[in-house]
């Protein structure tokens, strides 16, 4: 069936698929794009229907839109999802608690949208701190692509709250649209503190609540034009594939509140908007419903990527097929990347693939504000606190940013229905309830540290062909993980620091292990509690020679000629930003490689 | 003074028998012809919503039709004892009654408890194994209505916005919230 050669073939339709399709495709090339999940998200339909599957969802985690899919499956939050249906087999001594979506548009569609820079000591962590890995390019290198990175995804910022920990923008660089305001529950907590002193690593360390870079529409400044809700027409253009329209809903927030797991109004960037510039070319194919299951190599060069076609999700019965380019990226994301290498027994040799797998676990805190300040209100975070992610400690224990929620009690406890359901069982109703839960809601408060985690070679993915499979035949990915004493100390700090915010912002302090669904783990004599952040990354490092990595600087292969591995795999580490600004401008870099040598490395 | 439904809504609601969709079939019992209007009247002594503010949310019919599919009996017991309460008691004393006489049973208090939640959260519980075993097996599971969640009334109990519905509008997070009335 597939007869058509193709310049690009690019399997995953995430940001990395759509950033390096539309590149690629605007330079002349012709691409195919392979994603296994469903294409429902691109019609603006096909979307609500998504929204109301999340309205129906008891348990409302990121995958809450998405109906299961046995042959595309994904994880699931520990705890939730179809019983007896896991997608990982969990080996390690700590669960894994981070998820991605296998849907066309990929997890942008239920990212919360924070567009942190990595702080350019995040790249040289083995020579600054003395573990771990560095990267084997510098923040200076990846300027010009965060900038691109900013204005494709349409990043709400100002410049001059970002300069911090040696981030510097090119001059007279500013983001495409102002920066979010911040909420009413952000400006009362600053007002307490603002220019307050915590103790980290022996020194003084100031804060400061700060606004956070978001993918997320709001005023623009002259130049851009912010993109709404994508919505495909078929045929509504040749070549028959479909026209992607904008339409006009989702051109700035309206505080929807639910950007995790679905923004209604696509206000909040997803992959769809760069997907449908890039089929605006004619150039760019994109066929959902095919799973790739097999990367074909001979010697220095991949010759072709064997997938599985599906008709319905529900039935396994698929037909094999082969899409044949001259260049090949894999792109659908950490686990999935490392999988699809493991499968086809690429990169054997220094066994990395799969190796150094990465989260950002959250220490989650939640309180009672003194006053109303109107929680569960705006996007689900609009600041936070910066001046911890980076300093001399690092040397010691684990850096966090502490992200400032908007969104109440959601994370820690389930709230407000488990508020609901705690007060109604001890009795409360009538008027009595009405009036409690008009007290407490408002003024539900929740911060959560995210900590680096630093490479471990024992953090790995790997597949038991035959074992543990789905249910189109193909492996499961077996999940060991664990959090060593760097991340906990860390996290005991973080814990530490969130009291020492609650009680200078008199927020009463309310986290408590028995009223979460949060993991729990002793460290000492502590019990702490967090969270995976979603923010899988690590297993096919980059570096600069092949036998301590899997890929160079632009993510490619250093086994294969005409093959890239690209995602937040690639990243040595992540520092304490949220990946997927740096994922993009990653996939600038390998999109330049791919113009610049469609045959594949000269 | 007793809210009548629109006609419209009350001709949507399924005839007193119990439809039973192929399951076994529950021993029909008799809702009074007036219920709906039992059921909102108790509905707001039970959640602290007025019935002008129940219908309003628009969703009434969807509890009341899943109601009178899967639990006909237990509703009808309850409304007897609600109606009981609105003859014997004056209003100023009913919330103690209704706590005395239905929240306080073992067999009507989970059922309330559970109705209200539902009105709070458009959520229902699948009843206990305990309850079910003692009073009759439903055949109820734990569901959400998601055409009723954005009307869930603890985000007006709260004076929020549904998560992912009624958007308050750019901007709206960073003033200062409303009192809460």
């Amino acid at each position: 069936m597939m007869k058509t050669e193709y310049d690009l073939v690019i399997v995953g339709g995430g940001i990395t698929g759509a950033v390096v399709a539309a590149e690629a495709a605007q330079h002349g090339l012709k691409v195919l794009v392979l994603e296994a999940g469903t294409e429902q998200a691109r019609t603006f339909a096909g979307y609500q229907q998504q929204l109301a599957t999340y309205y129906g969802n008891a348990v409302k985690t990121p995958e809450a839109p998405y109906l299961f899919n046995p042959n595309a499956p994904q994880p699931d939050i520990p705890g939730t999802g179809t019983p007896g249906a896991a997608y990982f087999e969990e080996r390690g001594k700590s669960q894994f608690g981070s998820t991605y979506a296998r849907t066309v548009g990929g997890t942008t569609l239920h990212w919360l949208g924070t567009c942190l820079r990595m702080l350019p000591e995040d790249f040289a962590f083995a020579s600054r701190f003395g573990r771990g890995l560095d990267w084997p390019i510098g923040y200076d290198d990846l300027g010009p692509d965060y900038e691109r990175a900013e204005w494709e995804i349409g990043v709400s910022a100002d410049v001059a709250d970002q300069v911090h920990l040696g981030i510097t923008f090119s001059e007279g660089y500013e983001y495409p649209m102002r920066r979010l305001p911040l909420s009413y529950s952000d400006l009362r907590v600053a007002s307490d503190v603002d220019g307050m002193q915590v103790d980290v690593g022996g020194e003084p360390r100031t804060l400061l609540v700060r606004s956070t870079p978001a993918g997320r529409n709001s005023t623009p400044r002259r130049g851009y034009q912010p993109v709404g809700a994508i919505d495909l027409r078929a045929g509504y253009k040749p070549p028959g594939e479909g026209q992607a329209l904008t339409r006009d809903v989702g051109e700035r927030c309206q505080g929807n509140s639910a950007c995790v797991p679905i923004c209604p109004v696509q206000a909040k960037y997803n992959a769809l908007k760069t997907l449908a510039k890039a089929t605006a070319t004619g150039l760019v194919t994109v066929l959902t419903q095919c799973v790739a299951s097999r990367v074909h190599v001979e010697g220095r060069r991949v010759t072709g990527i064997e997938y599985l076609r599906y008709d319905d999700p529900s039935s396994p019965t698929h037909s094999a097929e082969v899409a044949r380019g001259r260049t090949y990226v894999l792109a659908c994301h950490a686990v999935e990347n490392a999988k699809l290498m493991l499968m086809s027994g690429l990169q054997q040799h220094n066994g990395l693939v799969g190796a150094y797998l990465q989260d950002h676990p959250v220490a989650l805190a939640w309180g009672m504000a003194p006053e109303n300040v109107g929680a569960y209100r705006g996007p689900l975070s609009t600041a936070g606190i910066e001046d911890l992610r980076g300093g001399a400690f690092r040397a010691a224990h684990a850096a966090f940013r502490i992200e400032i929620g908007n969104d109440g009690w959601i994370w820690p406890t389930g709230g407000p229905d488990t508020t609901v359901t705690q007060s109604i069982t001890a009795g409360c109703f009538g008027r009595q309830l009405r009036e409690r839960l008009a007290d407490e809601l408002p003024r539900h408060m929740r911060m959560g540290a995210l900590l680096e985690q630093p490479p471990a070679l024992e953090n790995r993915v790997t597949i038991e062909p035959g074992k543990y499979v789905d249910a189109l035949g193909l492996p499961r990915p077996v999940v060991t993980y664990d959090l060593d004493e760097y991340v906990l100390k860390g996290m005991s700090v973080a814990a530490r620091v969130l009291r020492e915010v609650f009680a200078a912002a008199g927020i009463e302090d309310r986290t408590d292990p028995k009223d979460t669904f949060a993991f729990k783990r002793r460290w000492r004599d502590e019990t702490l509690i967090w969270a995976g952040a979603g923010h899988l990354s690590g297993t096919h490092t980059m570096g600069s020679e092949p036998g301590t990595s899997v890929v160079d600087s632009h993510q490619r292969s250093w086994e294969q000629d005409n093959l890239f591995i690209a995602g937040p795999g690639s990243m040595p580490t992540m520092g304490t930003s949220n990946p997927t600004l740096t994922v993009a401008a990653l996939a600038y870099r390998t999109a330049r490689e791919v113009i610049d040598h469609p045959e594949g490395r000269a | 003074m007793p809210y009548k439904l629109p006609i419209a809504v009350a001709a949507a609601l399924p005839a007193g028998e119990a439809q039973t969709g192929g399951r076994a079939p529950m021993a029909p019992a008799h809702l009074p012809a007036d219920w709906p209007e039992a059921f909102l009247a108790l509905s707001a002594e039970l959640t602290g919503f007025s019935e002008l503010e129940l219908t309003a949310t628009g969703v009434a019919p969807i509890y009341l039709g899943f109601l009178s599919q899967q639990f006909d009996d237990v509703t009808a017991e309850v409304i007897a004892a609600w109606e009981a309460i609105v003859r014997e008691v004056a209003p100023v004393g009913r919330a103690d009654a209704l706590r005395a006489r239905v929240l306080s049973d073992a067999k009507l208090g989970p059922f309330a408890r559970n109705v209200l939640a539902l009105w709070y959260t458009a959520t229902w519980t699948k009843m206990p194994a305990e309850w079910s075993g003692q009073y009759g097996d439903h055949h109820d599971t734990t569901e959400v209505f998601g055409a009723a969640y954005p009307e869930g009334l603890e985000w007006r109990a709260g004076g929020l916005h549904p998560q992912g519905a009624k958007p308050t509008g750019y901007g709206s997070w960073a003033l200062r919230p409303r009192r809460v009335r």
